[in-house]
């Protein structure tokens, strides 16, 4: 008996009334901006109270075309999940506005069983912690929610997937690249030795520090506000004389 | 027996059924008011009217609007003026001004010149009255062998400003300090008879030091704006400068010269006075040696940020190719625009052809959590 319940469960569930996509796409629409407008408010404040500073911040934009372009690039990827489903991510879209960095992606979700048999699967994530390492800027994406669209098999099936999907979320957002920003900040400025007749400049290099400040999303456009400071100067010389005094 | 115990057990199984029949109709009854509830209690909320949307991008729009008047009162100038593009870079003045500034004045203050076996020859001859005429008595050769004489050069704060076409930078530079090392030789030799009897013929050789004079220049150039597609590079577009090093010979080097001539009887330093090597000497040394500071010291500069021709993502290489499309030197940013057109490449080019579009970069095996 019990285990005549436990079959008639997910059954059940599957039975529910399964909403429109374009009532779910509404959803998710107001779900979005409404959180934008929080996330706006917070900002809005920060900023008049002088907080947000950008005037000395170098400003690096990526517009959502571009950054579709680039998270486009290395898709398809294909993930096997706990050795029964396939799933492909095949196309993401950007969305930067509302400070939410946000990203829908289109995936494809079939059986390893029965490779005809898929269900559309759409993933929305954030973008989260963009650093700067080595003069690279990266930001890894955290999924948050995830629907299924449409599928080849019945309500019962879709259910399956969908509790399958919802277990192996982590494993799934591994398949994920994560967004590169291709902008290089290098560490230094290197001014070569000058030699030439009477005259004979030694040359040296500039170190330069950076780290991200502030990340923004507005007007469908990502900004990356980085606080650089430059120097002291360090002369050819001094510089080998430091090495030199480290060296074993 | 048999038949009977047959009859028994289809009269025990007919018996058990009658038992359970009743139970899986009341549970079956369960299980469809169970979903008949599930189903209406998990009824979909309605979605959201095009009005209720409208009105949150309204609300968007308003706050987009605050923050920008809020940045604006900040002290920014102009994120929102931003040139169209892809892929933007705003290098702030105060960073590139702080580049430019310690790069040259960096550079200009290790900078030394130096000259090095600088000769310098003066010939002359000395007449005095004798009876009715004068009479040349000797001639003298002064030679000056400027074996090095090394100067610094100081700069001092830069004036930069930001215009259209670039940084315009003026510099002040001081030729701060150094010292020379000379040899100097004096020869007399005297004309006739009586000069002779007089003062005879010298030959000196001296070795002198003398300081390095200060002095004060001025370098003005623009740092041009041009880019290779990846970077930001300030080229320079400075004339030579023009230096002028003056050896003031020190103490010693005019006590030399004093000892040369006070050595000698006294109708000799006489003549001698009249040759006066003193003045030549600081004639000849006081026009100062040339020297000109080649423009290319003044090296292009790479600002640190620019945009990177490959990716490397989930063992695929995109390369790259940008295409700039703005390069302007606004308020107080610099800003460099670009559009990027990416291609996919296998990262390991030992693996094969690539995935072309449409084919999965990889499939990865999870084992089941």
């Amino acid at each position: 008996m019990f285990l005549l319940a436990l079959g008639v469960l997910p059954a059940g569930t599957a039975c529910r009334i399964r909403e429109s996509t374009e009532s779910a796409r509404a959803k998710a629409q107001k779900a979005f901006l409404t959180k934008g407008i929080a996330e706006l408010t917070e900002l809005a404040e920060k900023a008049e109270r002088g907080e947000l500073a950008t005037s000395g911040h170098i400003a690096i934009g990526v517009d959502e075309t571009t950054a579709s372009t680039i998270l486009n690039a290395s898709l398809p990827q294909e993930q096997i999940v706990a050795g029964r489903i396939r799933i492909r991510i095949e196309s993401v879209t950007p969305f930067f506005r509302g400070n939410q960095a946000a990203l829908v992606f289109k995936s494809r979700v079939t059986s390893e069983d029965m490779p005809e048999q898929f269900a559309a699967l759409e993933l929305a994530g954030a973008l989260n912690e963009i650093t700067l390492v080595e003069g690279t800027l990266a930001g890894r994406v955290e999924l948050a929610h995830f629907r299924v669209t449409s599928a080849s098999v019945g309500p019962l099936a879709q259910g399956l997937v969908e509790s399958l999907v919802r277990g192996n979320l982590g494993l799934i957002q591994d398949v994920i690249p994560p967004f590169q920003i291709p902008v290089r900040l290098d560490q230094l400025v290197r001014v070569d030795r000058f030699a030439e007749g009477p005259v004979e400049a030694p040359g040296g290099e500039l170190p330069l520090a950076a780290e991200v400040a502030e990340v923004l999303a507005l007007n469908t456009r990502l900004w990356v506000l980085i606080e650089a400071k430059a120097g002291p100067w360090k002369a050819a010389e001094r510089a080998g004389a430091s090495v030199a005094a480290v060296a074993p | 027996m048999e038949g009977g115990g047959a009859g028994g057990r289809e009269r025990r199984g007919r018996g058990a059924m009658k038992r359970v029949l009743p139970v899986l109709a009341v549970f079956a009854v369960l299980v469809g008011l169970g979903l008949f509830l599930d189903r209406h209690l998990n009824r979909p909320t309605p979605p959201p009217t095009p009005e209720e949307l409208l009105a949150l991008k309204k609300k968007h729009e308003e706050l987009n609007l605050r923050i920008r008047n809020a940045i604006v009162a900040s002290g920014e100038k102009n994120l929102g003026k931003a040139p169209p593009a892809g892929i933007l870079l705003g290098i702030p003045e105060s960073f590139t001004r702080s580049i430019v500034q310690q790069v040259v004045t960096g550079l200009f203050r290790e900078t030394t010149l130096t000259l090095r076996n600088i000769r310098v020859h003066k010939t002359g001859g000395v007449k005095v009255k004798m009876l009715l005429r004068k009479k040349q008595v000797g001639e003298f050769v002064l030679d000056v062998l400027v074996h090095e004489a090394r100067g610094t050069l100081r700069p001092g704060e830069p004036h930069i400003e930001y215009r259209k076409e670039g940084i315009k930078l003026a510099l002040p530079v001081a030729l701060a300090e150094g010292e020379g090392r000379a040899r100097i030789g004096f020869k007399w030799d005297s004309k006739g008879l009586a000069a002779n009897m007089v003062c005879g013929d010298l030959d000196t050789v001296e070795e002198v030091a003398g300081k390095v004079v200060p002095e004060q220049y001025h370098a003005e150039g623009i740092f041009g704006l041009s880019t290779d597609g990846t970077a930001i590079t300030l080229k320079p577009d400075f004339g030579e400068l023009a230096v002028r090093l003056f050896v003031d010979p020190s103490d010693q080097a005019w006590g030399v010269v004093d000892r040369v001539v006070s050595e000698q009887r006294a109708a000799c330093r006489e003549v001698l006075e009249k040759v006066d090597i003193k003045k030549i000497l600081g004639g000849l040394l006081g026009k100062g040696f040339n020297i000109k500071i080649p423009k290319k010291i003044f090296k292009p500069i790479r600002l640190p940020a620019g945009v990177s021709q490959s990716l490397d993502l989930q063992g695929v290489r995109l390369d790259l190719a940008v295409r700039t499309t703005a390069l302007v030197v606004s308020d107080d940013r610099l800003w460099y625009g670009a559009e990027l057109h990416a291609t996919k490449k296998p990262l390991d080019a030992s693996s094969g052809p690539g995935p072309r579009s449409g084919e999965p970069a990889r499939a990865r095996e999870t084992p089941a959590p």
